[in-house]
């Protein structure tokens, strides 16, 4: 049986060795494999979260993203260097990694309805509480995204739903009106 | 108040099961009937078995949700396709659930559309997703259209647009920017040549988007990361 990988951005290291420890611990997800940046990885910490002078933060995660090819990306979005929002590095990703399926690692509390469905309309597919790593709805996610489903509360669904036919009255009223004058 | 149409009794005494503690309960087993209580009763939830004669599928419950729109519809049916199961949720209904589902999960699923959250399959989410991202890329398409061809405007004519997107009259405007009417219906001709469009009417809803896209702007603080921690 092919692996599913999976790669992590979080810049708290520790939460990344506890990220990546949750991964392999999961005898459910014994069919998940974690990739780690190796070449990146050689250098200290503090080298490897900076970004190198000819690029932007955004373009060395997308170029390691790139390298490593994983299927699905656990991306923390409380990395400070990315100070323009998220949008712009998961439409990036959609564009320059189509295969990878990012899921977002929040703080759930501190997140607004808003944000969680512009970043969805991004190109995210999921989000993970970052405090509820440990469960075992973990391995459920990652293999529920990777068959190319939706990570997203029932309540958030409701949210998306009232988007999309939000956006499709505006399209039939713009026709009824041209259709009338 | 829910209701419930069917005209299998097997079926209506099951959903009846599944709703207990739900009050009251209307039934209906003909399409007239649920058109006549759609129209009077205006029901909050409505169970619809897709199989009733005369629904005639997507297109009869896109009629039935003319009647009643802010009714929350929850289909039951055989198994469907997923792509005809998802021009069902394109159509508006807030749950979709196979005709053989437990009265107790009749019961989960009715409290959870109930609280604005929607029933439907996992397998599904895919095909949302990717109409969330088709219909943000259109918006925004759009959007910036709009505001190329606003790019054009003088900054009075601008203002005027602007104003006339917020309803205001052309006396008003007038007044409140201390010019003739006679000047605003000039810079009107104007914004009207520039935007390609013909009349105030159009004007106006092509502004009320525009204004509502800054009102939004201004809610999101886009110099802050998407994602702040408490």
């Amino acid at each position: 049986m092919q692996k599913i990988t999976v790669a992590v951005v979080e810049a708290n290291q520790e939460k990344r060795v506890q990220l990546e420890q949750s991964l392999h611990q999961d005898k459910e997800i014994s069919a998940i494999e974690v990739l780690t940046d190796e070449i990146s990885n050689k250098g200290n910490v503090e080298r490897r979260l900076k970004p190198r002078s000819d690029l932007t933060f955004l373009d060395d995660i997308v170029a390691r993203i790139q390298r490593i090819k994983p299927r699905i990306l656990l991306l923390s979005t409380q990395i400070q260097q990315l100070s323009g929002g998220f949008c712009n590095l998961l439409l990036t990703l959609r564009n320059q990694c189509p295969e990878t399926l990012v899921v977002l690692l929040i703080d759930e509390e501190a997140t607004e309805v808003n944000q969680l469905l512009d970043a969805l309309a991004s190109g995210a597919r999921g989000f993970l509480d970052s405090k509820k790593v440990n469960t075992p709805s973990f391995s459920k996610m990652i293999k529920a995204v990777d068959k190319g489903e939706a990570w997203v509360s029932r309540k958030l669904h409701g949210e998306m739903m009232n988007k999309i036919l939000f956006q499709f009255s505006m399209k039939m009223n713009e026709v009824d009106f041209d259709s009338t004058c | 108040m829910i209701l419930l149409a069917s005209s299998n009794k097997k079926l209506l005494m099951r959903w009846e099961q599944g709703l207990l503690g739900f009050s009251p309960l209307w039934f209906s087993t003909s399409l007239d009937s649920i058109k006549d209580k759609l129209n009077k009763n205006k029901p909050e939830i409505f169970l619809l078995d897709y199989e009733l004669p005369e629904i005639n599928g997507k297109d009869g419950i896109v009629k039935l949700l003319q009647l009643c729109t802010d009714v929350k519809v929850v289909v039951f049916s055989p198994q469907l396709q997923d792509e005809i199961e998802w021009e069902l949720f394109k159509t508006g209904i807030r749950g979709c659930c196979r005709d053989n589902i437990k009265p107790e999960q009749i019961n989960v699923a009715i409290k959870a559309i109930h609280h604005g959250e929607l029933w439907i399959r996992r397998t599904l989410t895919s095909f949302m997703l990717q109409e969330l991202v088709l219909v943000t890329r259109e918006k925004n398409r759009i959007e910036q259209a709009v505001n190329d061809l606003l790019e054009n405007l003088t900054r009075r004519e601008y203002e005027i647009a602007m104003l006339v997107g917020c309803g205001e009259s052309n006396k008003r405007i007038a007044s409140k920017l201390e010019i003739t009417e006679r000047t605003v219906k000039a810079h009107l001709t104007e914004i009207f040549r520039k935007l390609h469009i013909s009349d105030r009417i159009k004007l106006a809803l092509m502004m009320k988007d525009t204004i509502s896209s800054l009102n939004q702007s201004k809610t999101n603080n886009y110099n802050e990361p998407l994602f702040i921690s408490k």
